[in-house]
């Protein structure tokens, strides 16, 4: 049933289409500069009252036949149009480009990392960035040629969670026209399918553990030796009797014996949802990393083989996401 | 909505110095209890921001509101007049800080800053405050930006600089739109301030009205000839004529009193493009002899309808009429600047054939008033024999005996009695008045004519102005063949007056300095009074380039500019207008986004690129020109190769780069045309 080698060649293809991803928006020329053919812009609401107070001005000055007045309500219509181009000049020239794409849970905030930047020298104001009115992020840039911003945006779905276009305005300076963009930054979320509970893992691990191959592996049921503590490493596993006596930090290396590894396998929840099974086996390999054991996943195409640690697992819960998409199943 | 944003601290001063600059030229309108309003608003504001008192309560509010209401209402005798609308807007301007929360409410104080900043310019429209209020607006537009700043970014100085440069870059469209936007005619009858001090030269006159009006230098008009320009002899402004005398003071006559019995009318109004005005100026008694002075005229406000010209006129100007006297007359007072155009015929004769009713109003005296005078003036017409030679006695009479002062004794009720045979001095209303009256008492038609007299003409300008020192009275004599004749008594007394002018005819006598009147001093010191000059021509210039550019005016501008005025040529312009910036600012952006780079090679290199990838060609950022050349696919791949090849030698080169491998290379990018295969 097992079939290592696929499932290997499987998380290394995910992962070299995630570097590739990363190294294809990381570098500088993928940068995306806002200019005249992205940029959109117009008046908003708060122009109408702009335009009232110069038309009740034009008003008054027809009718005192006032010249000066004439003179103030067409010093208003250039000052709008003056703006206009402030406003278009806030934006045009910046750059944005994405730093640091977390991976969350579904139904978490990603705060999406991006560098903002422009030349030196130009000021940029009053700029809202963001995928959701909600969540708009105030900045700006002022006496600073860049900035990194935290843009967080909410993961729905589990897999590479696309967020959309993410809109950058501005209505500075005189908040009365409204320039925007919505740039596609091509950001794919990791994201690792909720962790629910639908099921317990005890009734699993009973029903799984007869030793389908034999042989050691490093664990938490047997203790083996004492090596020096690495941060990193569980607390469980400090000898705190050895901490006691002063001998410093040593972590106590247990060996597990096959029969005591922890599938956690698609096909011990028959009744549930594939969604409802991704979450709970999400919720599984949580709480089997934290109480140390060692655990493998099984679903149907995927195989990840028994291991413990943070690398191991983001191998599984990133197996778990990317489970019947394109890229996570298997050919 | 807008979100309700706290307002920063830097927009908060902001706003207060816009709030205390709206209202300073104001402030002599205003009762003082206002500028009291708003300091106690502002500092209840800056109260709250530092969380020391909180806003007022619905109650408090209500209550201050109707307290201002009642004080204004109290304040102003006209609740529809200008001056108590603008209050109302100060007291809602004030208030308005007590209940700014957010920035929506600071939008809306900001609006009304516009406003009351605009109201100011129906009561005065001159430089210095047209300046101001640019500063001003320049203040209320930092406020606005500043609104739009996130509260980390605010640098109040950052943010003035940038309103002042927008408001500047304005400008240039501010002036094409003053130029070429049509102009409506009012939509509706407005009230003008009528609180407004009346100056000038007053409907009636009694003996010392005119000292105050010599005491001042304010300027009464600019007047602009074409062609011809008379000498000082004949610089009499006509403003009024005096027909009613009641022993003490002369009035003008009433309307009834002047109509022209032939044609049935008082007034005659010109009207543009009509036939009516020329065709009842023909029935009028006016031949119009030799002479023509062109001429304009701009009136500083008066808050009075009579219009002041040279010798018999004809005006030019809608809205202006022809009175049976024949002076000028404004339908309404002129409350604003006045730009009026005018004939003057010097030569003119009137009224050769003086009608009955003309003579009765122009001889009539009171009875029993100044008997001494009336004797005289029966024993002395007796003696001359002639009309003329009678007032040739009376000149002779004056020139003898009397002196010019501005510091005459007080006269009682027989005026003209006391003037001729004790005082003896006075000024030019003494001598006009009781010269006519005189004139009347032997049943000589006569008239007292008051107005200005004089001007004095700007160096730097060809114009000449009229202050109120050149304030004048003198008397028109109905003389058989001749018409009405002007008479000047005051040339008889002090002919210098009239020859040099008032202010040089006072130079270094002591009178002027005791009566508190400073000009000359001022005058003395040529650099002063050349500077006043120089300001004086450039409010000249504002007044007749800006404040008088009117409908007509551009028309004209406009014909001249595009060969005949339409509507589709005007569009043309605009068009022509709005496309020619576009173009500019996308010549800017293109320049603003242009390649930095110092190496002219590498910018070849990158213009040659741009050329491939349009040609179809896939560029990575990893190639390098052999590869690209290689791999290109293009028609022409041999010659893009050599290209490549000098590139690579360009690029790798060390040493001095020789001009004419970059000049060739850059011919040969320039010529090489991308063709896929």
């Amino acid at each position: 049933m097992a079939r290592p080698a696929l499932v290997n060649t499987l998380i290394e293809q995910g992962r070299s289409r995630y570097k590739s991803w990363i190294d294809r928006r990381i570098p500088p020329s993928q940068q995306v500069t806002l200019t005249q053919k992205n940029i959109f812009i117009f008046p908003n609401r708060h122009a109408l009252f702009y335009f009232i107070v110069v038309a009740t001005l034009w008003i008054a000055a027809t009718n005192y036949e006032n010249n000066l007045a004439f003179g103030l309500g067409f010093l208003l219509i250039a000052l709008f149009v003056v703006a206009i181009l402030h406003t278009f000049n806030n934006m045009s020239g910046l750059q944005l480009s994405v730093v640091h794409v977390p991976t969350v849970f579904a139904g978490e905030y990603a705060d999406v990392e991006f560098l903002l930047q422009t030349r030196e020298g130009q000021n940029r104001d009053s700029l809202h960035i963001g995928w959701h009115k909600e969540h708009y992020i105030h900045t700006g840039l002022v006496n600073t040629p860049q900035q990194r911003i935290k843009v967080p945006v909410q993961a729905t779905r589990r897999g590479w969670f696309n967020p959309g276009r993410i809109t950058i305005q501005t209505t500075f300076p005189l908040g009365i026209i409204r320039s925007w963009t919505h740039m596609d930054m091509d950001v794919r979320i990791l994201t690792y399918p909720k962790p629910v509970r639908f099921a317990d893992l005890q009734a699993v691990k009973s029903a799984d553990g007869e030793g389908e191959e034999s042989g050691t592996q490093k664990g938490s049921e047997e203790f083996d030796s004492l090596q020096d503590y690495i941060p990193g490493m569980s607390l469980r596993q400090v000898s705190w009797k050895h901490a006691a006596k002063g001998q410093g930090l040593k972590a106590r290396e247990f060996i597990d014996y096959t029969e005591s590894f922890l599938w956690l396998d698609w096909e011990t929840l028959p009744t549930l949802g594939v969604e409802e099974r991704l979450s709970t086996l999400c919720y599984w390999a949580l709480e089997s990393e934290k109480s140390g054991e060692v655990y493998g996943l099984r679903m149907p195409g995927v195989e990840v083989l028994p291991d413990s640690g943070a690398k191991h697992m983001e191998q599984v819960l990133t197996a778990l996401a990317l489970y019947g998409q394109s890229g996570g199943e298997v050919s | 909505m807008i979100p309700a944003i706290q307002i920063s601290r830097q927009t908060l001063v902001w706003l207060f110095i816009a709030q205390i600059m709206v209202f300073l030229p104001h402030y002599s309108r205003m009762p003082i209890w206002l500028a009291g309003l708003l300091l106690v608003c502002i500092v209840w504001r800056v109260q709250v921001y530092r969380g020391h008192w909180s806003y007022p309560r619905r109650p408090v509010k209500f209550g201050l509101l109707g307290l201002a209401i009642l004080f204004v209402l109290l304040s102003f005798p006209r609740v529809l007049g200008l001056e108590a609308m603008v209050a109302f807007l100060f007291v809602a301007y004030s208030l308005k800080l007590l209940e700014m929360y957010s920035k929506r409410d600071a939008l809306v104080v900001i609006y009304l800053s516009l406003f009351i900043l605009m109201t100011g310019f129906l009561f005065d429209q001159n430089i210095l405050l047209a300046l101001y209020n640019f500063i001003t607006v320049i203040v209320v537009m930092t406020c606005m930006i500043g609104l739009n700043q996130e509260k980390g970014y605010v640098f109040p100085l950052r943010t003035f600089r940038m309103s002042t440069a927008m408001l500047l870059q304005s400008v240039p469209l501010m002036v094409v739109m003053f130029l070429v936007l049509p102009r409506l005619p009012a939509f509706w009858n407005v009230p003008v301030q009528q609180e407004g001090a009346k100056t000038g030269v007053s409907d009636t006159m009694s003996p010392g009205n005119f000292v105050d009006l010599t005491r001042s230098d304010e300027l009464v008009m600019r007047v602009t000839f074409n062609g011809e320009k008379p000498i000082p002899q004949q610089l009499y402004w006509r403003g009024l004529v005096f027909s009613n005398f009641d022993g003490r003071t002369w009035r003008q006559a009433e309307p009834e009193q002047l109509i022209n019995r032939g044609l049935g009318k008082t007034v005659i109004w010109y009207e543009s493009g009509s036939y009516r005005f020329r065709n009842d100026l023909a029935t009028m008694d006016f031949e119009q002899g030799e002479r023509v002075l062109d001429y304009e005229v701009i009136l500083e406000e008066t808050h009075q309808p009579w219009l002041f010209a040279l010798g018999v006129p004809v005006p030019e100007t809608d809205g202006v009429g022809l009175v049976s006297d024949f002076r000028l007359l404004k339908q309404g007072p002129v409350t604003t600047r006045f730009k009026y155009n005018v004939y003057s015929y010097p030569d003119a004769v009137i009224e050769r054939d003086l009608p009955q009713w003309r003579r009765e109003l122009e001889t009539a005296i009171p009875e029993a008033v100044n008997p001494r005078s009336r004797e005289l003036a029966t024993r002395w017409y007796q003696e001359a024999g002639s009309d003329e030679a009678y007032v040739e006695k009376l000149l002779d009479y004056f020139n003898q005996s009397f002196y010019y002062t501005l510091q005459p004794p007080a006269l009682g009720n027989d005026s003209v009695d006391e003037f001729l045979f004790d005082s003896q001095r006075g000024f030019c209303e003494h001598f006009a008045s009781s010269f006519t009256f005189m004139l009347r008492a032997v049943e000589i038609p006569a008239r007292v004519v008051a107005g200005y007299q004089g001007g004095e003409a700007n160096p730097y300008q060809d114009y000449m102005l009229v202050r109120q020192y050149d304030a004048h009275a003198w008397t028109e004599v109905w003389i058989k063949d001749k018409g009405w004749v002007r008479y000047d008594p005051t040339f008889a007394v002090a002919p210098e007056r009239i020859l040099d002018g008032f202010s040089r005819a006072f130079e270094g006598s002591e009178e002027l300095a005791t009566t508190g009147f400073g000009f000359d001093d001022v005058a003395n010191l040529s650099m002063f009074y050349n500077l006043q000059l120089q300001f004086d021509r450039l409010n000249y210039l504002w007044a007749r380039w800006v404040l008088g550019y009117d409908a007509g005016k551009q028309k004209s501008m406009l014909e001249k500019l595009l060969g005949a005025y339409s509507v589709a040529r005007l569009a043309m312009v605009f068009l022509a207008f709005s496309v020619g910036f576009l173009v500019l600012v996308y010549l800017y952006l293109l320049w603003r986004e242009r390649d930095r780079t110092a190496d002219p090679a590498v910018r070849l290199y990158r213009r040659l690129l741009k050329k491939l990838s349009r040609a179809g060609v896939e560029i990575h950022t990893s190639d390098t020109p052999l590869d690209i050349a290689a791999r290109s696919g293009v028609a022409n791949a041999q010659e893009l190769e050599s290209i490549m090849d000098d590139f690579n030698r360009l690029f790798y080169q060390t040493g001095r780069r020789d001009r004419e491998t970059l000049d060739d290379l850059s011919k040969r990018v320039r010529q090489w045309r991308g063709r896929m295969v």
